[in-house]
């Protein structure tokens, strides 16, 4: 299952992808390079061959090039890129943390940023004890300790 | 509490009713609004603010076409921001995987009033404030959206409180670490804050960020007199710089004085040729500062490259009662003021420079509806301040605040915000926790 064909002008080099479960893609260069790797890569002229990404599987690849290469798009406004973005990020948790490492793994900065914000849009609203449970994370202080950091900051909480 | 913020889908369609209905928002105390957008042909819902209820209008009051002198633009309550997320439920067989790296990564992008509730989740986030990477991360986020910093004091307690736009709430930032003396709030920018006062007969000035409770006293200036200040912060060379300009008693043999924070030193730079209208504050932008001048009259300018005064002969416009200079992105510069002698005829507007021509050209008046709601008497004072395109104005007497975006056009009530101006000083505020006081 190869990636759609760009509608828009065709610079010719194509770059081929393996996901981590075999899928294979074909991409436009001018949009593989919004992955700062793949930039690299091509800088250096190391694209023979499909290019194994080990820590991505094929659907969420699929769709992290579909996001390249709607911002790879000359002619999109910022207002639909926009609107994109916000439907693009608006998806289940197991599809979002997908996205995120994939973001994180190919280095795609725009990507990345997207789905930290999406993330930290679903944190901030959260009590410490449900980040705790959310994060795997064990809570290292004393009850007391505890109760002093949240007084200290209590001014924070709101009305 | 999702939604609030955003104009509702109003009545335009349902032509055939009677009844108008107006969108689902929060009633806030002092402020009374209209918030319906303008759709097709102008057809404006002009029944006051209610909650959710329709509302029997006569049937002259049907559809009315207005045609929109100019200033009278698209009323809105003020939007800031992305959308607020209902709240979901995290599922931590998921998250729990989440790299420790990536999880700076997004607490950056936590709005920074609520980082302080994840303080107390474990050790390691408590001191995240401190953790560079967390902090270079904050750094390239841009700001969640404009608050207000409101400061008042007496000669026995001082309070200050941050009011956020986005999330349209109140935030009592503990500032008992500001030492007596500082009585006067300068100004706030790049996430900094500066006083200045009065400590005995010595006048110092003060920098702080109310985030980390971080301050120092600057040192003192060449001469030991009560200035005119103004802050002006560079982001992107992590440092700062205070101007002092004229003393406020009209001393016109003052040198100017600029402190930069990377030498942590004041220097002595030219006199301003002029006396100066010590009623309005200054105004920086595009590595220029300008203030108002009564002789001569018109505007100075201080460029900060080559240390020295230019006068700016811009004519006033006619009849301007007040003039506020505020700065806008780039080298965009505003005035703003009551036009009219009559209390019946007065309007309120604001001008941009151009800078080509050196005249004041107007870009928009205030609604009079939103006039008399600010300033029920026409002798009110009012406060007028501004940074990024926007302008903020609070009237002292009514709690009120009132927004205009210069690139939208758009006038808007600050929602939730029961200003006291009276007795405080106010001023725009960007919460960061990586502004240095150094």
């Amino acid at each position: 299952m190869s990636s759609s064909s760009s509608p828009m002008q065709s610079t010719g080099r194509k770059l081929k992808l393996k996901s981590k479960d075999d899928e294979t893609f074909e991409v436009e260069e001018a949009v593989a390079v919004k992955s700062q790797i793949f930039k690299y890569m091509v800088e250096d002229g190391v694209s023979n061959g499909p290019i194994p990404l080990p820590n991505v599987n094929g659907k969420t690849l699929a769709r992290v090039l579909q996001w390249c290469q709607k911002h790879a798009d000359p002619t999109i406004t910022e207002d639909e890129l926009n609107k994109y973005d916000a439907g693009f990020i608006d998806v289940d948790q197991a599809v979002l943390y997908d996205l995120l490492m994939a973001a994180n793994y190919l280095n795609i900065e725009e990507l990345l940023k997207l789905a930290c914000m999406r993330v930290a849009d679903m944190i901030k609203g959260k009590s410490p004890d449900e980040i705790r449970r959310t994060f795997n994370i064990k809570n290292d202080f004393t009850p007391e300790e505890e109760e002093e950091v949240r007084k200290e900051n209590a001014w924070a909480l709101g009305p | 509490m999702d939604g609030i913020g955003e104009p509702s889908e109003s009545a335009c369609g349902e032509s055939s009713s009677q009844s108008k209905k107006t969108g689902s928002f929060r009633e806030d105390d002092s402020c009374r609004k209209q918030v319906s957008p303008i759709r097709g042909g102008g057809s404006r819902n002009t029944s006051p603010l209610s909650q959710v209820r329709s509302r029997n209008t006569s049937p002259l009051r049907q559809k009315v076409i207005m045609t929109k002198p100019r200033g009278l633009d698209e009323e809105r309550v003020a939007t800031f921001g992305k959308a607020v997320h209902p709240d979901v439920q995290m599922e931590d067989r998921i998250w729990a995987m989440l790299p420790e790296d990536l999880l700076n990564e997004i607490l950056a992008r936590v709005p920074p009033f609520m980082i302080f509730r994840l303080l107390s989740v474990c050790k390691r986030w408590n001191s995240i404030l401190q953790d560079s990477s967390f902090l270079r991360f904050h750094s390239q986020v841009s700001s969640h959206g404009p608050c207000l910093l409101t400061f008042w004091k007496n000669s026995q307690t001082s309070q200050c409180s941050v009011f956020s736009l986005p999330l349209k709430t109140w935030y009592r930032i503990p500032f008992t670490f500001l030492p007596r003396w500082a009585f006067w709030l300068v100004g706030s920018s790049g996430g900094l804050v500066c006083f200045s006062g009065l400590d005995g007969l010595t006048f110092k000035t003060l920098v702080c960020n109310p985030l980390t409770q971080t301050w120092r006293t600057l040192p003192s200036m060449h001469y030991n007199q009560q200035r005119q200040l103004i802050l002006v912060v560079d982001r992107m060379d992590r440092s700062f710089k205070l101007i002092a300009t004229s003393d406020i008693y009209g001393d016109k043999s003052l040198p100017t004085e600029v402190y930069d924070s990377k030498l942590n030193c004041w220097s002595l730079h030219q006199v301003m040729p002029a006396v100066n209208l010590c009623s309005s504050k200054m105004a920086y932008c595009d590595s220029k500062l300008y203030l108002e001048t009564l002789s001569p009259l018109g505007l100075m300018m201080y460029r900060m490259d080559l240390g020295c005064w230019e006068h700016i002969p811009a004519r006033f416009p006619r009849s301007l009662l007040d003039g506020y200079l505020v700065a806008g992105t780039q080298k965009r510069l505003f005035l703003v003021g009551r036009i009219g002698l009559y209390s019946t005829h007065q309007s309120m507007r604001i001008w941009e420079l151009d800078h080509a021509k050196i005249i004041w050209v107007e870009i928009s008046r205030m609604p009079p509806k939103h006039f008399r709601t600010l300033l029920r008497l026409s002798a009110e004072r009012f406060e007028c301040f501004g940074q990024d395109n926007l302008i903020c104005f609070t009237s002292w007497n009514q709690g009120k605040g009132l927004l205009f975006d210069v690139d939208k056009k758009v006038w808007s009530w600050i929602p939730g915000c029961a200003l006291q101006s009276y007795n405080s000083q106010v001023c725009f505020y960007e919460p960061r926790f990586d502004a240095a006081i150094y």
